[in-house]
């Protein structure tokens, strides 16, 4: 068994002729909240997508605790993407039905608390609900698993603020040493304390892979103001 | 896993079919009713009454005829939106093979085919023995007429009958499943291709399948028939009989392989193109 959660080793995905990921290697620990972080079209949600078996990556490997993408990974992958999926005739409580039926490590009850706690009905229809109220049910599902990685695109872009810190302390107290969270956002100061890693992604390689501590202690600087400084946007003049 | 993924396929496809196919019935029920009164009220003083009820039995045929493209659609839609669409997400991070998402599409999208052909076949009933009953509830004359027919053209039964109808059982059980794959595969091949307008491709992709599909029948019709000369023929009942067996032997073995070929070749897209763009 590998010392790693994730390794990714010289993956590459080309959409057309443009690399979305190019020779991207990296081994990632477990017990671990790292930021995944990078611009628009860096290669955050591609990376994820490969991780969570969705897409397939043009070359390269990659490994989830020593094991290929495949249906083992996914019993352990727990997958956040930014869009809604879930059907919307479903009520709430069929979607907490589905991931009891399909996933052998959801908590239905810790399911249910998350979703009293954000005030949303578990008898409601999801037709009847907003986005952001359907982000929240989809959200919670995911973070109601005990899986050993939390692949979350975008996890609080579209929900309120008061949300968003209920979400983050979810994130944080769901703290395993065997399991990984992944999150890639475009929100770091909201998800700056709650990161233990993070790493930078430009082009669909690594800029800067480091730990929180290392950046706030040895530059003195936040991550948020470190990203601004590696990512900074020039007027073209 | 495979019973689970049945279970809400089938939860899926039931709530929108069980509605139509009561509707299918309602319109058999009303049709029914609407023909047998345009038969019993045939008097000239009646003429409106008669005209109203005719036409709300040519609508309710037409109804029932329609429904039966309804369902195809709604068993389709169920399967893109399963694997095409944002549903796609859930369905392919799911702990579940490739082959097991096939499976509970095929065998759902195939039960409700032959279930919904059932419900149309007693609605056809319904209206050809109920409707037409000048008197009481059905129409017995009617009714033994057809089986007179039958008895009259197949009452010398021989082994060649046997083998015909064992062939057209085997054609009508094969036959949906292979239509079924064909357009799966359709839409497989859609969202694989298509950046966007995924469905538009899919639609694409399933005309292009029939046309194909349509001209590999063609030609097998055009080869089984082509030594058949109906002026010289002397028993031509026979002769058209034994070339329709030929017919069923090579369409029976093409629909096995075509459906075999739909389902390894949409098993290996999912599997190794998989794109959730």
């Amino acid at each position: 068994m590998s010392d790693f959660l994730v390794e990714c080793s010289n993956l590459t995905k080309t959409y057309t002729s443009l690399p979305a990921l190019n020779n991207f290697s990296i081994k990632l620990p477990a017990g671990k909240i790292i930021g995944l972080l990078g611009t628009n079209g860096s290669g955050k949600t591609t990376l994820i997508k490969i991780l969570a078996g969705i897409l397939k990556s043009s070359s390269g490997k990659v490994f989830i605790d020593g094991k290929p993408i495949g249906v083992e990974t996914k019993s352990i992958v727990s997958y956040l993407p930014e869009q809604t999926y879930f059907s919307s005739w479903m009520h709430v409580n069929d979607c907490i039905d589905y991931f009891s039926d399909f996933y052998a490590d959801f908590d239905k009850q810790r399911a249910i608390e998350m979703l009293k706690a954000l005030g949303v009905p578990t008898d409601a229809k999801l037709k009847t609900l907003s986005k952001g109220t359907k982000e929240k049910v989809q959200l919670v599902m995911v973070m109601s698993r005990r899986a050993k990685l939390y692949l979350l695109d975008e996890p609080i872009a579209g929900v309120d603020p008061a949300a968003r810190e209920y979400i983050l302390n979810t994130i944080l107290t769901n703290y395993s040493p065997e399991s990984s969270v992944i999150i890639s956002t475009h929100l770091i100061y909201d998800i700056e304390r709650v990161i233990d890693e993070f790493i930078f992604i430009n082009q669909g390689q690594i800029v800067m892979y480091n730990t929180s501590d290392n950046v706030r202690n040895q530059m003195g600087k936040s991550i948020d103001e470190l990203f601004r400084e590696v990512f900074r946007c020039y007027p073209n003049y | 896993m495979l019973s689970k993924l049945l279970k809400y396929d089938f939860k899926a496809l039931k709530r929108i079919l069980v509605p139509v196919l009561l509707c299918v019935l309602g319109m058999a029920l009303i049709g029914s009713i609407s023909l047998t009164v345009s038969l019993r009220v045939n008097s000239e003083n009646f003429i409106l009454v008669n005209m109203i009820s005719s036409l709300i039995t040519s609508f309710m045929v037409l109804g029932i005829i329609a429904s039966f493209m309804v369902i195809g659609v709604v068993i389709l839609f169920n399967f893109y939106k399963s694997f095409v669409s944002n549903e796609a997400y859930l369905t392919f991070t799911l702990p579940v093979s490739i082959k097991d998402h096939m499976l509970s599409k095929m065998i759902s999208g195939y039960v409700w085919m032959i279930l919904s052909a059932v419900v149309i076949g007693i609605s056809g009933f319904l209206i050809a023995f109920v409707g037409t009953a000048e008197s009481g509830l059905f129409n017995a004359d009617a009714f033994f007429a057809m089986i007179d027919a039958i008895s009259y053209y197949f009452g010398d039964w021989t082994f060649k009958y046997t083998v015909a109808l064992i062939q057209i059982i085997l054609m009508v059980l094969i036959y949906p499943m292979t239509v079924l794959l064909q357009y799966y595969t359709a839409i497989i091949i859609g969202g694989v291709v298509a950046k966007k307008n995924k469905l538009l491709a899919a639609i694409g992709f399933v005309f292009l399948f029939n046309f194909v599909v349509g001209f590999v029948y063609q030609i097998v019709e055009l080869i089984a028939f082509a030594s058949l000369d109906l002026f010289t023929e002397t028993d031509i009942l026979g002769a058209m009989l034994s070339r329709m067996q030929i017919i069923f032997t090579v369409l029976i073995i093409l629909f096995l392989a075509l459906a075999a070929g739909y389902y390894f070749f949409s098993k290996h897209l999912l599997e190794n193109k998989l794109n959730l763009e």
